[in-house]
């Protein structure tokens, strides 16, 4: 069930760079950037859809940076900071909840919020502004409250709401990988599974490769360079029972959904696999023969990328010189056939491109966009308004030059 | 809690008002409130806030007039969404790069199997449309307004009975697949939901407070199962009876539930016990835009349906006031929520109605001028504008399904000014005066047509400021009526409007509130709507009625404006509000929605800070108005434009990366752009900046002719960034189109396995498919939107809960519900 929601910020990484200027991590020893990411969050505000910790992250420290007794008078800097906490604590604790009516601490306990939060609150509001002493510690303990509740969770999961447990660092990636994968294989075991749990699951592992590989050290390249690896020396892609001749669907089926996945993101892996799989092919002095099975599940799995039309998407970035000049160089039954293969394809998709640039040039949708000069005027344009010259269907928010 | 917020808020009534209105009302408000003030504590304890409790009184009734219905959320038992014939449509979305080669197959699929049968089909698209139901409501949770909660569905009458009249044989004339002809006899109605044109042969008939007499004339007429259902009643007929046409249209408009959830389950669905009589046999299986309901169980999707019946003293007030013709001018306000547009709404009809020449020898030819004052609900533009408009013959639909007039010959808007707030509060000052102006435009209107009658559309914002604004309002503007849409007071209210009436010598007329207390889609749900329906219309030239476009608006070409250099076509980008750091401009504009404003002086920028303590409001300035508008144009233009430039250089301010023009002037918070020396065209949505050809990209469907006019008569064009809603309609258009072009996909696939001859290969499926996937996976990775697959039961819950819930009216008056977010 797919949930939809909108962020203030543009990418998660905006996100991600407001948290360490309101939170500089030790080794930094830049300019201090707090009053930047304030101005950031102002801004998003005049989107809306800031969550409330952001908005009160952004208040405390605001106040904060007010605090010098040497431009401000006492009184504003108290005021301030009041102010700041007493939105935080209010606007967390009023988040409009239906069900039976609890009073402000019960609340506060629930968030896990310190009762002395909820009693400072009440004082500012309803009393004289507490005393600076007794703010300032107060304003450290929310922004401390406010990292643990919520800034330390961000990374992991798509908005910055519930965490995810993350993978743990001090596993090598390697097996990192290879549990996921070997959680995957014991979890699509031979039961047939519902359609939808079966969708779930895919999509699950597709994610967490994604996110084992996306933190390797050496960048997500390294990371699908290695899934690759694993994939064949494991021998996950190939069913260990399967006889010479015997249909390779199964493995397909089972492995597409979620490398496709995988290649949405990053195509790299496409190129990673293919690579991996005609060095195994190559490289193996046993796989030369005509009647290995191994090598006949090696070669069924290239021709798979290379013709199967779920694969057509990514095959821009299958490799195919490369593979073809390995097989050239190489020859075997096997590579012989693929090379012929390869060679094939090579004349059909010339054949279509020039085919498809024919219909796209006489496509009635082009003909349909009307010429600027049609709609407006001469005046208009010379008043710089008109219409994007090169334009292909993007989101808002990303133009043509970046 | 509530009391002391009200105490405050009557205790200490003036601050920023404005200083004009503030001058005016001040010592007469003074003296009021003074008066007023004993009752107010007495009186709230005694008297619940406002109209809560009244359906338990009357929800059995069928007094249920106006306003809204449920929507989708009552999809308990569920048919196929809407009478569509976009089926066919299926593979087509995709027009990007590959989209040659998808486009055959796709298209194949879909025409085999356009005619197979019906009913499977039907049965696919249940379930189907269950699963978009799901992440659908998800995507709309919690944008609840301040007087609007969420509720379960009440356990009504679910039989709820909608038509009077009953059709048979003997009054069907004729009826084919998208049209009907059919007789109505005297005092009863029929109700019909969907879009069709009306047309009465004979025989008077009224319809959302117009009368309508037998004309060559067709009515577009709009009835969605988010409002109350406009009920086509006989008023007087030939021989006891009135023949009216029916006939399926198609506007486009169905289209928009590709992408938005809030545009899913709004029409007619399916064909109704009703339908199938008109249908002959042969025709069993055709879709007609609307359906015919005899009470809400017909209806597949068992949704709130209610008709619009007017309240007595509703009709009689309209008839009233319609009898001051010419000479009307009248302020309809009162509490949110108290159907406050859906009155002025049928009184415009009621005014504008054309009566034939023999009935009482009044004929209105000079129309009727709107000024809506509600930019949190506006009738014909989209939020955040306050407007005057001239209107020359009724519209039969919610605000949704006219959020422009394009200068059409059924009206259009006179002058507008950009809020650029749902709400008034964020600056009344600004308020006034915009409000001032449009008065004046109204007194110059009037020299061109002096039997124009004047409605007034007044927002919800009745206490503290806003109660000093209305107050003021009825003082000054002139007015021959005040309507005030709630018979429960607060006293606090109708006390001081009471008085400003009497002072004024103008008879306040008091109604009952409409009787719905349950809606479909919130306030800020309804805003959204609307504005994406403003930026998806059309009025092609040599049509009639307007048209509607489906396609997101990423797809099509973005307009570009030059923001620098030789060529600049803006002046300058204004934030309201709080001044920003000019570093953050591009933030806060990129996938913002601006107001493009035409500014016809330098004054407009300059004397707002000066000018507004001096007196725009007086009568005596018609003078500089009418300068602005029409001496200026001819003759001083060169030197206007030069001025312009000249004086408003100081307070552009260009930012230091993008190199964009930042208008601000003022201190700390920026002054917004005089109202007498500036028009707001309409809206732009800002889709990116494009820093290295110093270019910005929007979409906007301001026609570029009025662009032209304003340019060529030496006006100069501000962006204006305000506080509207986030348009996360259009961030997530492309998603929800992709999702519909899967689903679409889908459908048709297991059409062509159940009909057995499937044409395409398995292989050709599975890379349709694919692409199609690739697609929505491209379109939920975009800036400012996040796609998270949420599979928790706490998720799967709330969403259920949501399905079956509507939106509770608090009809709260009181100021507590304005303290918090909007209203």
């Amino acid at each position: 069930m797919a949930k939809v929601t909108f962020t203030a910020w543009k990418t998660k990484a905006q996100l991600l760079d407001v948290r360490s200027e309101f939170y500089p991590p030790a080794w930094y020893n830049g300019p201090d950037m707090r009053s930047h990411a304030c101005a950031t969050v102002e801004a998003w505000k005049l989107r809306g859809n800031v969550p409330h910790h952001v908005e009160a992250t952004a208040l405390l420290t605001d106040a904060i940076l007010h605090d010098d007794g040497q431009r401000n008078s006492i009184f504003s800097i108290r005021a301030t900071y009041s102010a700041a906490f007493c939105r935080f604590v209010t606007g967390l604790v009023d988040t409009k909840v239906t069900g039976p009516r609890r009073t402000m601490f019960q609340r506060a306990m629930d968030l896990g919020l310190p009762a002395s939060f909820v009693e400072l609150r009440h004082e500012a509001t309803h009393r004289e502004p507490p005393s600076l002493v007794v703010l300032r510690k107060a304003t450290q303990r929310s922004l401390e409250w406010l990292w643990d509740n919520y800034w330390a969770n961000i990374d992991s999961d798509g908005v910055g709401g519930a965490t995810v447990p993350g993978h743990d660092d001090s596993i090598p990636m390697t097996t990192a990988l290879s549990q996921v994968l070997q959680e995957f294989m014991r979890g699509s075991g031979s039961r047939p599974m519902q359609k939808k749990r079966k969708r779930e699951q895919e999509d699950a592992t597709a994610g967490r490769l994604l996110e084992v590989c996306g933190a390797s050290k050496d960048g997500m390249n390294a990371g699908l360079a290695a899934l690759s690896t694993i994939l064949l020396d494991s021998n996950l892609l190939f069913d260990s029972e399967r006889k010479l001749g015997d249909s390779m669907d199964a493995m397909f089926n089972k492995w597409d959904p979620v490398l496709q996945q995988v290649a949405g993101f990053h195509s790299s892996v496409l190129l990673f696999l293919s690579e991996e799989l005609v060095h195994n092919l190559v490289l193996n002095a046993a796989t030369e023969s005509s009647m290995n099975t191994q090598a006949e599940g090696l070669f069924l799995w290239l021709e798979h990328l290379l013709t199967a039309p779920v694969w057509e998407l990514q095959r821009p970035s299958f490799p195919r010189d490369y593979i073809l000049a390995v097989c050239n160089a190489q020859s075997t039954h096997w590579t012989r056939i693929l090379a012929e293969k390869l060679q094939l394809q090579q004349q059909d998709t010339t054949a279509v491109m020039s085919h498809t640039q024919m219909t796209a040039s006489t496509s009635p949708k082009r003909l349909a966009q009307p010429a600027a000069v049609e709609i407006f005027s001469r005046k208009l344009q010379e008043h710089g308004w008109g219409f994007a010259e090169k334009w292909d269907s993007r989101p808002l928010g990303i133009t043509s030059s970046n | 809690m509530k009391r002391k917020a009200e105490k405050q808020q009557s205790a200490a009534p003036v601050s920023a008002m404005s200083a004009v209105a503030a001058r005016r009302a001040r010592q007469q408000q003074a003296q009021a409130a003074t008066i007023v003030k004993p009752d107010v504590v007495v009186e709230i304890t005694t008297e619940p806030p406002s109209k809560r409790p009244r359906r338990s009184l009357e929800g059995q009734q069928i007094t249920h007039n106006c306003e809204e219905s449920k929507g989708r959320r009552t999809r308990s038992s569920t048919k196929q969404e809407e009478s569509s014939p976009p089926v066919t449509r299926a593979g087509r979305p995709k027009k990007t790069l590959k989209s040659d080669q998808l486009e055959s197959p796709s298209n194949g699929v879909v025409e085999e199997n356009e005619d197979s049968d019906q009913e499977e089909l039907e049965q696919e698209q249940r379930e189907d449309d269950e699963e978009m139901a799901e992440d659908e409501v998800a995507s709309v949770i919690g944008d609840a307004d301040g007087y609007e909660s969420p509720a379960d569905t009440p356990a009504e009458l679910q039989n709820f009975p909608l038509s009077k009249a009953r059709l048979n044989k003997s009054n069907i004339i004729y009826a084919d697949d998208d049209t009907m002809c059919v007789r109505i006899k005297e005092k009863t109605n029929l109700a019909l939901l969907g879009q069709y044109d009306l047309w009465v042969k004979r025989g008077v008939v009224s319809l959302m407070g117009a009368k309508l007499h037998p004309s060559a004339r067709v009515y577009r007429v709009y009835a969605p199962s988010t409002h109350s259902l406009p009920v086509v009643k006989c008023v007087s007929g030939v021989d006891g009876e009135a023949e009216v046409e029916i006939r399926s249209c198609k506007s486009g408009l169905i289209r928009l539930r590709d992408i938005s959830p809030l545009y899913q389950k709004v029409w007619n669905e399916g064909n109704t016990a009703a339908d199938k009589l008109t249908l002959k046999s042969a025709l069993k299986n055709s879709r007609r835009t609307f359906s015919v309901l005899y009470t809400s169980a017909d209806d597949s999707l068992k949704r709130h349906l209610r008709p619009l019946h007017l309240d007595k003293k509703w009709s009689a007030s309209m008839k009233a006031l319609s009898q001051r013709h010419g000479q009307l001018r009248v302020l309809v306000c009162g509490p949110k929520a108290s159907g406050k547009s859906t009155f002025s709404r049928y009184l415009l009809n009621h005014v504008l109605s054309p009566a034939p020449e023999t009935e009482n020898g009044y004929i209105n030819t000079d129309g009727c001028a709107f000024l809506d004052l509600d930019p949190g609900q506006p009738e014909f533009a989209p939020m955040g504008q306050v407007y005057l408009a001239h209107l020359r013959a009724p519209f039969f639909g919610p605000p949704f399904t006219h959020p422009s007039l394009d200068d059409s010959r059924d009206g259009q808007i006179l002058r507008a000014h950009h809020i650029g707030a749902t709400s008034p509060k964020e600056d009344p000052d600004h308020y006034a005066l915009a409000t001032m102006d449009l008065m004046e435009q109204y007194r110059s209107l009037l020299t061109r047509y002096p039997q124009c009658p004047l409605i007034v559309n007044y927002p919800g914002w009745i206490f503290g400021q806003g109660l000093e604004v209305a107050t003021w309002l009825i003082k000054s503007l002139g007015l021959s009526d005040v309507v005030y849409m709630s018979e429960k007071g607060p006293v606090e209210v109708v006390e001081p409007l009471n008085m400003a009436a009497n002072e004024a010598r103008i008879p306040m007329t008091i109604l009952p509130s409409q009787p719905t207390d349950f809606v479909s889609r919130s306030s800020a749900q309804l805003r959204s709507m609307q504005i994406q329906s403003y930026f998806h219309l059309s009025h092609p030239s040599g049509l009639t009625n307007p048209l509607w476009s489906g396609a997101p608006l990423s797809r099509t070409r973005p307009i570009t404006v030059d923001y620098a250099g030789e060529k600049q076509g803006i002046l300058g980008i204004m934030v309201l509000g709080s001044h920003i750091s000019p570093a953050m401009l591009r933030e806060v504009l990129e996938g913002a929605i601006v107001g493009v404003v035409a500014v016809e002086s330098p004054n407009a920028i300059m004397a707002t800070a000066t000018g507004s303590t001096d007196e725009p409001v007086d009568d005596d300035n018609e003078g500089d108005i009418d300068a602005d508008e029409d001496v200026e144009m001819g003759s001083g233009e060169q030197q206007v434009d030069g001025a312009a430039s000249g004086s408003i250089a100081d307070g552009i301010l260009r930012t230091p990366e993008e190199d964009l023009p930042y208008l601000c002037v003022g201190a700390g918070t920026s002054v917004p752009l005089n109202p007498s020396a500036s028009n707001c065209l309409g809206l732009a949505l800002i889709r990116s900046v494009d820093v290295k050809s110093r270019k910005l990209e929007l979409s906007t469907p301001i026609p570029s002719s009025r662009l032209h006019d304003a340019i060529e008569q030496g006006h100069e064009l501000v962006l204006v960034r305000g506080q509207l809603d986030n348009p996360n309609w259009a961030v997530s258009e492309e998603y929800y189109s992709a999702r519909a072009a899967e689903r679409r996909y889908q459908k048709s696939i297991a059409r062509g396995k159940k009909s057995s001859h499937s044409a395409v290969g398995q292989d050709k499926q599975n890379e349709t498919l694919a692409i199609l996937r690739e697609r929505i996976r491209r379109a939920s990775n975009v800036p400012w939107m996040t796609v998270v697959e949420d599979n928790s039961r706490r998720h799967r819950e709330a969403v259920a809960r949501r399905e079956k819930s509507l939106w509770r009216l608090r009809k709260k008056a009181y100021p507590a519900s304005e303290s918090e977010t909007d209203w």
